[in-house]
């Protein structure tokens, strides 16, 4: 009996490696801002995605856009955490086919609230030169073209 | 001449096959002299195997506790019962609360990835 003592002791601390977390967390809501980024900026979105960036490390997920399917409220995402402080900055990122970026936005840091939800809005706005510069309007007294004026 | 020998003989041929008979079965003096030219004594196998095993005498045995043994091969299963049981330990599971079903993406600790 006494030489089972020690395995004894050791199967009884076994439980008490097992720590309990708690959780934090955070809904935001994700959208577009329609001043900026109109219908034909949108019509051009092939896959949209949020990254979330803590002290330790980022994660991300994907916000099921689809082509020619985007509309302006990309809905609520949902991000747990079991880090107990620091802040949280959330970054929004829509690419188009080619994976130009045409969307842009974040959060300001959000900090950790242990085992509360915090919610947050999260806005995309048009990324520098996702936009192609608006054609110069034809001049009204040039000719139309080569033909012009040949009948 | 060799008719009566012949003669002799057939008359004396009764007399030799008798079974009491010293030309056939020679003296105990004779036997003691031949006795180490005898062949060595047949061993029929199937002699030796019909006979019974002579049973073991019952000894008086140490009692299996007292055995070094025992315990090596005690230590061995319950050490190797536990090492198992720590290896494929793993503590309980605590899970965040369950996303909301409209929520687009869910993801962080604890979620599958």
């Amino acid at each position: 009996m006494i030489r089972l003592a020690p395995v004894a002791l050791a199967l009884a601390l076994l439980p008490a490696c097992d720590t309990p977390v708690t959780y934090s967390y955070f809904v935001i809501h994700a959208k577009l801002d329609p001043a900026s980024v109109d219908f034909e900026l949108i019509n051009r979105i092939e896959a949209c995605a949020v990254v979330a960036q803590t002290p330790q490390r980022e994660d991300s997920a994907d916000l099921r856009c689809r082509r020619h399917f985007v509309t302006n409220d990309l809905g609520n995402f949902e991000y747990t955490t079991a880090l107990t402080s620091g802040a949280i900055k959330f970054v929004l990122v829509a690419n188009d086919f080619n994976g130009v970026q045409l969307v842009h936005g974040e959060t300001a840091p959000l900090e950790i609230q242990v085992g509360k939800t915090v919610t947050a809005e999260l806005v995309g706005t048009a990324a520098p030169g996702a936009k192609p510069p608006p054609e110069p309007e034809p001049d009204a007294g040039a000719p139309a073209g080569p033909d012009a004026g040949i009948d | 001449m060799r008719i009566v020998a012949l003669a002799a003989v057939m008359a004396w041929a009764p007399a030799l096959a008798r079974a009491d008979s010293p030309l056939l079965h020679p003296s105990q003096r004779a036997l003691a002299a031949a006795g180490d030219d005898e062949p060595p004594p047949h061993a029929d196998p199937r002699a030796q195997k019909a006979t019974p095993a002579r049973k073991a005498e019952p000894e008086e045995e140490t009692p299996i506790y007292k055995k070094w043994w025992f315990w090596a091969l005690t230590g061995a299963v319950v050490g190797g019962t536990v090492i198992f049981g720590v290896a494929a330990f793993k503590p309980a599971q605590h899970l965040p609360a369950a996303c909301d079903p409209m929520a687009v993406a869910c993801f962080g600790d604890g979620r599958p990835p």
